[in-house]
């Protein structure tokens, strides 16, 4: 039995507007192993939400769209199924949280009523069993009461109760996979820890795959066990977590580890990367991120490099092949 | 000795709570509660705390922008307001003091005006207070602009036009205007990029070195506080806990909350996930704090002491304070 459970083949994702096509994931590949952690990483406009809710087949219609790849889910094309094959694997075998809590959970109903809904639908459980599993369900995600949560109504809970909430509604169906997007970006730190500990129990004890979407270097470090760092809508270096941060070889990989305020060096002061992310209406030619490249040469202008494979299992798409990082 | 530019004593402010029956007494939000502190002249004071706890209600009662219910403000010698004296300054005397005072805001987006051009918007105090001839107010704009990194081209360009980054500068920009000699930064960086936050966090402190201003910088970033303040100030649940230079805080931290906070931000250098001790449960509601010390039900080291009676904001030594009943 292969090990890979999730498997995106050169994923390329567009969205119309008025008057342009543009790209917002071009070729992205990465596999997500069972029972491992892979994180996605990137700054705002990096094409990783977009990733994600792709792999739910979620891009909002019309004016996004998947313009060609694959998505293999043991082994079978996602972007072949039809909508209503969709909607069985979604909320069952792949499972979703959000950054916004509030915004994904329902106001008018009570926790118990949003919470056994998927397994109604999923797994024909309803009436008193369905209750039970839910409390089930959040005793596991560690709350308090969970016969009182039951009854509650979304606003009268915290942000981290209420995420705790969406975690316990998404492994309600013991999914094999959950994307979490930016799952703990609107807590505060003592409540970010919890909840990461959290996940991480979880998914140990149910040999779950995660796929964890962030723009902080340090919840990555604490979570994944490889990372992918996007930029521009492309991957620009995978690697063993623990590789990336020690030797990270894209120079921007570098940068954003620089940039981290835990890496000051009163030497160079707060390290930043000059210049800002391209939008994507006027991607450069050649590799995206040569403009604000210190390591730039003419080179890099021509063409977009490829993803190269530098040592077993580390990744990078730059023509210096690693010298940059060094 | 060095010289005081704002003085915060016993500050409070209370928000009434809707009241649950007619004949139920009123009850109150305490969102600050008795906060005491000084700022010096070229000093940088962190404000860190949770959501809630506060920070922002301070940085906005210091400057009247909301009025405070106890306590009293002074910046240099003059009295913004005392409560309990029953001292205010008057409308037209603190609009003139509110050019040495101004406010950085955290959501780059919600804090300009989308109809003004940004000449307008950066040139708007000098227009209100005529710090100088209108022939030149075009000149200093051009200036104002260089000084924070933007292109003086874009003078006539809106707000939306601009990336967070860019947007963030030009708050910047019309906060030096008036060349205050405090700035009260309210999460200058949090809606930005780590990549682009080092960048404004450089250019304020490139202005601060030049005008030799003093900030009040709000936070939930402990990586970004360490590095670039001088003092800082740990709140929770409305009332400071503890204060110390930043190199003592972060090396020598007293307050049990203080270690937490410090626990549970993420590392890249020394992942944790394991055998990490964390703080339980959540930030108790204002409206209904904890008696004694705020922090005790949530503190691992909790004493029968600690219930009952609130601990003072006590010095250790060296400028250290600390509020907790085990440190003194």
């Amino acid at each position: 039995m292969s090990n890979i459970l999730l498997e995106t083949k050169d994923l390329r994702v567009c969205f119309k507007s008025d008057a342009s096509v543009v790209r917002a994931a071009d070729g992205v590949s990465f596999q997500v192993e069972r029972g491992k952690v892979l994180g996605i990483v990137g700054e705002s406009g990096s094409g990783k939400s977009v990733t994600s809710l792709s792999v739910m087949r979620l891009i909002p219609k019309p004016n996004g769209y998947i313009e060609g790849g694959q998505i293999l889910f043991h082994g079978e094309d996602l972007l072949r199924k039809s909508e209503k094959e969709m909607r069985r694997i979604r909320g069952n075998k792949i499972a979703m949280i959000f950054q916004e809590p509030m915004s994904s959970l329902n106001p008018v109903f009570k926790i118990g009523e949003q919470l056994g809904e998927a397994l109604k639908l999923h797994q024909g459980i309803s009436g008193k069993e369905n209750r039970r599993r839910c409390m089930e369900m959040l005793e596991l995600v560690r709350i308090a009461d969970p016969k009182k949560m039951l009854d509650r109504y979304p606003h009268e809970l915290s942000g981290g109760m209420r995420q705790r909430v969406m975690i316990a509604m998404a492994i309600l169906c013991d999914p094999e996979l959950m994307i979490a997007d930016e799952p703990t970006t609107a807590l505060d730190v003592t409540i970010q820890a919890q909840i990461l500990q959290l996940l991480r129990d979880l998914q140990k004890k149910r040999e779950m795959s995660i796929m964890f979407i962030t723009h902080d270097l340090g919840v990555i470090a604490e979570i994944a066990d490889r990372v992918a760092v996007m930029y521009a809508g492309r991957i620009v270096e995978e690697a063993e977590v623990s590789t990336l941060l020690r030797s990270p070889l894209h120079p921007y990989t570098r940068g954003l580890i620089d940039a981290i305020p835990e890496n000051y060096d009163p030497k160079f002061g707060f390290r930043s990367i000059p210049g800002m992310q391209p939008s994507a209406q006027n991607m450069p030619q050649g590799c995206s991120f040569a403009p604000r490249c210190a390591y730039a040469c003419s080179e890099c202008g021509r063409a977009v490099p490829e993803l190269v494979e530098i040592q077993p299992g580390h990744t990078v798409r730059c023509i210096l092949g690693g010298k940059g990082g060094m | 000795m060095q010289d005081t530019l704002l003085q915060v004593r016993n500050l409070k402010k209370y928000f009434p709570v809707k009241k649950e029956g007619y004949f139920q007494p009123q009850k109150y939000v305490k969102a600050v509660d008795d906060v005491s502190f000084d700022i010096h002249r070229g000093e940088i004071v962190g404000l860190v705390g949770e959501s809630g706890s506060g920070k922002t209600t301070v940085g906005k009662t210091i400057l009247n922008l909301i009025e405070a219910t106890g306590g009293s403000v002074r910046f240099e010698d003059r009295v913004l307001f005392d409560v309990e004296a029953g001292k205010k300054m008057k409308r037209d005397e603190l609009e003139l003091l509110r050019q040495s005072m101004q406010m950085v805001f955290q959501d780059p987006y919600a804090s300009l005006d989308p109809r003004m051009n940004v000449e307008r918007i950066i040139t708007e105090g000098i227009v209100k207070f005529r710090t100088c001839p209108k022939a030149d107010i075009h000149k200093k704009a051009v200036e104002l602009m260089a000084e924070c990194g933007l292109d003086a081209a874009c003078l006539q360009k809106y707000p939306h036009q601009f990336s967070g980054g860019q947007r963030q500068r030009i708050g910047i920009a019309r906060a030096i205007s008036l060349e205050p000699k405090l700035i009260i930064c309210d999460e200058p960086t949090a809606a930005l990029d780590v990549s682009i936050q080092s960048q404004v966090l450089n250019l304020m402190l490139e202005l601060r070195e030049k005008h030799s201003m003093s900030y009040l910088f709000i936070s939930h970033n402990l990586g970004i506080v360490q590095h670039f303040c001088n003092r800082v100030c740990v709140m929770y649940l409305g009332s400071i806990v503890e204060i110390a230079d930043a190199s003592q805080l972060f090396t020598n931290c007293a307050h049990p909350y203080t270690a937490a906070l410090l626990e549970a931000t993420p590392s890249v250098k020394e992942p944790k996930t394991q055998g990490r001790i964390l703080l339980t449960g959540e930030i108790p509601s204002p409206a209904s704090p904890p008696t004694g010390c705020k922090f005790h039900p949530r503190c691992s080291k909790a004493m029968d002491l600690c219930a009952k009676e609130t601990p003072a904001l006590k010095d250790i030594g060296g400028g250290h304070l600390t509020a907790c009943h085990l440190c003194c």
